[in-house]
């Protein structure tokens, strides 16, 4: 092998669901530890994308490479070791303890007749304490509040202990504090643990300050895949969202800061 | 660490349910129309037990209180108790498998499909044929696999089994199999009440043979359904998040559907159609042990266990003398509980 091996490559990715084609023909590769973002309009096919890499989606034709092997050709377990998914859903009406649903994380691992140990109730408890829910163990799932979940599935997704997490839309249902405190939980273990974190966003502006990379779908189709201030230009967002944009530099990273021009202003 | 002494405080717990099985076992022994008396009894299981036996010198005592207490009750109690942990851990499996609280072990159709077979079987005088209950248990059994097949065959969407298919599917052909079972009994009115009868499900006519068949199958297969309980831990509470963990969620449903589908084919086939315990056993362990199906599925298969027993024995000695339907005796003193135990866990939610 004289290349390097990486994390994800998607080489001519197309599927289909219920015979409607979502994803026509994307490629891009992922660099290890980087942060990346998947933006595009609603109904682009950033989940589904999402979905075949996690391979919960079998691509119609082209092919995922995880670590230079296809995902067809891992076993479920191997899967799960390589790679977390947190899904937009992370409704749950059943009542398990709060520690419970974070030891599942550690699911991969364990044998049929195993039972978690010191060092799984170790991997949870760290990823408790990293994404601040710790103090929510003696809960119930069904008891806490939507923002309290997120997390906790996120801590779920860490205590997996994978070099790749995917996740979709990890913070649509927190409040500012806590998008930034989980956004920064993310980019920390990029820097620190390598890992790499491939994350659907609808908010822009989250996805420029903390990718390293952005994809952008419209359509089924990769768009643009590059830095922030190569994807997020106004012409681009003006062609995929249809909306007309100002964009800054944030003060603080440099890093470019959309703010979206009222929609009646456009129309006259 | 308080996470594993929590997980050893359940193992206790239900080691000290297991006892309270077995006491209750011997307590239901002693219960009965025929007045045989506790301690008579109770010396008549004591010396059975190899070594103490001959101490006690079991000779003195009635040999007909002998055969009732021995072949007679015995049995039937050793079949209640295994027939109501396979329904009760059958039941907690499907509710978790389809994530719907009010999936029991019927809900595929299965006791119908039972049903059918033993109503031609009565209906056609084909009880009598053979042994004791005849080609009833055949007849039965083959009628809740072939009912399984069919329902597996409905809901099958490319190899995969779609929970709200095998749902619909199984209700379907379950109220497709009674209206079937509905005409029979029209048609052959003489044969009403054994039909009747034998839906309403019981366990009087228990031998030693039927105890000796139907209790290793009940072990084997609540330890079956065990061994599957975290992956059912995790397929319950999201199948996405269960398949991104590495669950082999269809085989797993696949695996334990058969195995659940066949435990229930074999009880149903033995004493016909007992409701309740499955249903509403696992939501009592539930609420007394949590979602975890690790604690919860042991919990209701010996919670299903003592529940039948109880019930059974209180079948046969409320009404002297005539026999109640146990069916109908797990409903008139389980609800009231399943009521008591909801409004307990409102009242604590509230707090």
């Amino acid at each position: 092998m004289n290349k390097e091996t990486k994390p994800i490559e998607a080489k001519n990715l197309t599927c289909s669901l219920g015979g409607c084609e979502i994803l026509s023909g994307i490629n891009f590769t992922v660099e290890k530890g980087k942060f990346y973002s998947i933006i595009g309009p609603n109904g682009s096919g950033k989940t589904t994308l999402l979905r075949t890499i996690a391979a919960a989606v079998k691509p119609e034709s082209g092919e995922l490479l995880i670590d230079n092997i296809s995902v067809c050709g891992l076993k479920e377990k191997e899967l799960a070791r390589k790679l977390s998914y947190v899904s937009q859903n992370t409704n749950s009406d059943v009542d398990f303890n709060v520690l419970d649903y974070v030891l599942m994380g550690r699911y991969p691992y364990l044998g049929l007749l195993q039972r978690e140990g010191e060092n799984d109730l170790a991997y949870a408890r760290r990823s408790m304490e990293i994404t601040n829910t710790w103090y929510l163990r003696e809960k119930k799932l069904d008891e806490i509040s939507g923002g309290e979940r997120q997390r906790v599935v996120a801590a779920r997704a860490l205590t997996q202990d994978t070099p790749i997490i995917l996740l979709d839309e990890p913070i649509s249902q927190l409040d500012i504090h806590h998008q930034v405190e989980l956004m920064d939980t993310l980019d920390s273990m990029v820097e620190k643990h390598g890992i790499t974190v491939v994350a659907v966003l609808h908010d822009l502006n989250m996805a420029s300050q903390y990718s390293d990379f952005i994809i952008l779908i419209n359509k089924g189709k990769a768009v643009k895949c590059g830095s922030p201030d190569e994807v997020l230009s106004k012409d681009i967002i003006l062609e995929v969202y249809d909306m007309e944009v100002q964009i800054l530099k944030n003060p603080e990273t440099d890093k470019p800061l959309i703010i979206p021009s009222k929609y009646r202003k456009r129309r006259l | 660490m308080s996470y594993f002494q929590k997980k050893l405080k359940y193992n206790l717990l239900l080691l000290i349910a297991f006892g309270i099985l077995v006491f209750i076992m011997l307590i239901s022994c002693t219960i009965g129309i025929a007045d045989i008396g506790i301690f008579n009894a109770l010396k008549i299981l004591v010396s059975k037990i190899p070594g103490i036996g001959l101490l006690i010198g079991g000779d003195s005592i009635n040999s007909t209180y002998k055969m009732i207490v021995l072949d007679i009750r015995m049995p039937r109690i050793v079949l209640a108790a295994a027939i109501g942990a396979i329904l009760a851990a059958v039941g907690g499996c499907f509710q978790g498998l389809f994530r719907n609280p009010m999936a029991d072990p019927y809900v595929l159709g299965i006791s119908n499909g039972a049903g059918l077979g033993a109503a031609i079987a009565i209906a056609f005088g084909m009880d009598s044929i053979l042994w004791g209950a005849g080609m009833v248990p055949f007849l039965a059994f083959a009628g809740a696999l072939t009912t399984t097949v069919v329902v597996y065959a409905i809901a099958n969407v490319g190899g995969r089994l779609p929970s709200a298919n095998l749902l619909l599917s199984g209700v379907a052909v379950g109220l497709f199999e009674y209206s079937l079972i509905t005409i029979l009994m029209i048609l052959r009115r003489d044969k009403i009440e054994g039909i009747f009868m034998w839906l309403m499900g019981s366990v009087n006519a228990a031998s030693w043979q039927q105890a000796a068949f139907l209790t290793p199958i009940a072990i084997i297969g609540v330890i079956a359904v065990c061994l599957f309980a975290r992956d059912l831990n995790v397929i319950s509470s999201n199948e996405e998040t269960a398949r991104s963990l590495g669950v082999k969620v269809e085989t797993v449903k696949k695996l334990l559907l058969g195995v659940c589908s066949l435990l229930i084919a074999v009880c149903v086939s033995v004493s016909g159609i007992i409701g309740f315990v499955g249903l509403v056993v696992p939501h009592c362990a539930r609420l007394i042990t949590g979602s975890d199906h690790r604690v919860m599925l042991p919990f209701s298969a010996i919670g299903g266990a003592i529940f039948l027993v109880i019930c059974d024995t209180l079948a046969r000695s409320l009404m002297p003398p005539s026999e109640l339907p146990v069916g109908a005796v797990t409903s008139l003193f389980g609800a009231p509980y399943f009521i008591y135990l909801l409004i307990k866990s409102k009242k604590k939610v509230r707090q």
